[in-house]
């Protein structure tokens, strides 16, 4: 979803919360028509228009949308204009402040100012929205909290076929609990079928190990089928890749001039020595008829790291490492070029 | 509220600084300025932005304007400059007529300055005005810090730029497959129009010898040193290796190419 979209859906909650009660029934469809303001942006987004349906209910401060870690307080309702404040504390703390303005038995209008920090840069956001009611709607299916909740599933159920995604099912905080069985037959159907190695993916298995785990099927348990396969199939990658215990022999027992990627990955004392013989001092053309030729070009690879082994860390994230030299080092992008970025991608289509 | 509208700031200032991440330098000691990227992703770069002489590299923009203009079936004839050009050559005689898609590959898999030139001179009219080409079109790529001031390459203090830009012009010379095709060839041959034959071997040493190499072009001249941009697909997976002044461009690129190809796939 777009920036725009997503603050322009924002609004609109905010704007039937705090308009709740305007017409009996079961709901009021309103259009709600947002304006976002951010000092310092280099353009003017355009007003967007979206449909929202609201509570018969009385506005009260429970209906301002919120985390968890947000207080809403000095509510007030006073004629046909209520207002509220809200502080919200720990990372990116903000406050802001809104008011809502009904306007006769089918309109409303309102803004609200949130001010802050968010990577450590100050924010400050204006929204102004007007709203007219457009019909009735079924404001238990289609409130902003029931849309809201409607989507949560929506996202449970297209993780349940995600072995990675353990964290979404298990566990005191998962977001979606009530899938854990679903989820978990699914992750074993998954790890029954990396008996051999042909079953296993060519990404990084990552938090998948973590989910056939917590749905007990031990990361060892699928390894020492998998590798006993690699092993009488002569797979050495995956031998090399996720079998440890089962290198030093396929070191062995393997042939460079035809296992050279091999060798040179994860045998170092065989290919350290096979290198000095077959590669060091010779010119990279000269290797063409060498049978040797791939295990060189693979072993130049860990020449290179020993060569630069005090340098930084080619694995590290970019904060880890150590920066370029200051030439070479660009200016943090500010604010405002972030906002000039966000221009090009709102206007990109 | 706070909850979309905070989500909203962290999913757009997440994406502003993925797209600023800069490459760590691993690798100080292959080169001058380098940089390697996998997948269009930046992964090791040193003194990215510092604009070096870039010697034959300068070649890739000659293609790419060169292809852009199109009409490659037109026939150009070899000018007495073009048949003077001093460095790798073909031995193009002055009036020889030939095909520009001849002197395109040529300039590729051999680096020829003379084809080089015969092509700037046939699609520009004149070296000076191709160049001013080209220099427009590196600004329209974006490539800030690159400045040529002749077609094929030579010394110059005018002619640089940086490892950074050179990915961004390796990624539009990819995008047009005549290009493409072109710089992964080992052998050219053609015929002039007048029946005359060439027949050529690729300057790049990666290819047919490194699994995957596709390209892309080597450089050298006594100010640049040794250059390449190396370019290697497999698997789908795709490696670009920038080097500019390496003592040992061969070795050198295939070991962070290697390695490249060593990088664990994303989580998906």
């Amino acid at each position: 979803m777009r920036l725009s979209s997503r603050l322009v859906l924002t609004a609109a909650m905010l704007a039937v919360a705090a308009n709740a009660g305007a017409q009996p029934g079961s709901g009021d469809r309103y259009s709600v028509t947002s304006r976002i303001e951010m000092p310092g942006m280099p353009f003017q987004m355009p007003p967007q228009t979206t449909e929202v349906c609201t509570s018969k209910q009385a506005a009260t401060a429970s209906m301002v949308p919120k985390e968890d870690n947000c207080r809403v307080y000095d509510f007030k309702i006073v004629g046909q204009k209520s207002s509220y404040r809200i502080e919200c504390t720990g990372k990116d703390a903000m406050t802001g402040e809104g008011e809502n303005e009904q306007l006769g038995a089918t309109a409303y209008r309102g803004s609200m100012r949130m001010k802050g920090k968010a990577e450590g840069e100050d924010v400050n956001i204006v929204m102004r929205y007007d709203g007219k009611r457009v019909g009735d709607c079924d404001f238990g299916k289609e409130s902003p909290q029931a849309i809201g909740a409607a989507m949560n599933k929506q996202a449970c159920d297209m993780q349940v076929d995600i072995p990675g995604a353990y964290k979404s099912f298990i566990g005191p905080d998962a977001p979606c609990a009530s899938q854990r069985a679903a989820y978990c037959a699914n992750v074993v159907k998954h790890a029954d079928t990396m008996s051999t190695p042909k079953g296993f993916p060519e990404h990084e298995m990552g938090m998948v190990w973590e989910g056939f785990e917590a749905c007990g099927r031990p990361r060892a348990t699928i390894l020492a089928k998998a590798c006993s396969s690699a092993q009488s199939g002569g797979n050495l990658t995956f031998i090399g890749t996720h079998c440890p215990s089962m290198v030093a022999q396929a070191c062995a027992g393997a042939d460079a001039r035809r296992q050279g990627g091999f060798v040179a990955a994860h045998c170092p004392d065989q290919a350290k020595a096979l290198a000095a013989q077959q590669c060091q001092g010779r010119g990279y053309t000269a290797m063409n008829a060498s049978p040797y030729r791939d295990f060189c070009n693979r072993y130049a690879g860990q020449r290179l790291q020993e060569r630069n082994a005090g340098a930084a860390n080619p694995n590290a994230t970019p904060d880890e490492a150590a920066q370029p030299a200051p030439e070479a080092a660009p200016a943090k992008p500010t604010m405002r070029d972030r906002l000039k970025g966000l221009k090009d991608k709102l206007g990109g289509g | 509220m706070r909850h979309a509208a905070i989500l909203a700031l962290a999913c757009w200032l997440g994406v502003a600084s993925a797209a600023a991440r800069e490459p760590v330098d691993a690798y100080p000691d292959i080169a001058v300025a380098y940089w390697v990227e996998i997948d269009d992703a930046p992964l090791w770069a040193g003194k990215a932005d510092q604009a070096l002489p870039i010697a034959s590299l300068t070649k890739l923009m000659t293609a790419l304007v060169a292809v852009e203009h199109g009409d490659l079936d037109a026939v150009a004839t070899v000018s007495r400059t073009a048949a003077a050009e001093t460095g790798s050559r073909l031995g193009l005689r002055a009036g020889e007529r030939i095909r520009r898609s001849d002197l395109l590959a040529a300039l590729l898999v051999r680096s020829a300055n003379d084809a080089c030139r015969a092509l700037a001179d046939d699609i520009g009219g004149d070296e000076p005005r191709f160049v001013a080409r080209m220099n427009a079109r590196a600004a329209e790529l974006g490539m800030a810090r690159t400045r040529f001031a002749n077609a094929c390459g030579h010394d110059d203090d005018d002619n640089r730029s940086t490892v950074r830009d050179l990915a961004v012009l390796a990624r539009a010379v990819l995008a047009q497959p005549v290009l493409a095709a072109d710089a992964a060839r080992t052998t050219f041959a053609f015929a002039t129009l007048d029946g005359r034959r060439y027949t050529m071997r690729s300057t790049n040493a990666l290819l047919g010898s490194l699994d995957g190499a596709r390209g892309l072009k080597t450089g050298w001249t006594p100010r640049a040193g040794r250059c390449l941009v190396a370019f290697v697909e497999r698997d789908g997976r795709r490696v670009l290796a920038i080097l500019l002044h390496a003592p040992d461009r061969w070795w050198d690129s295939v070991g962070v190419i290697e390695l490249a190809f060593a990088q664990p796939r994303a989580p998906r």
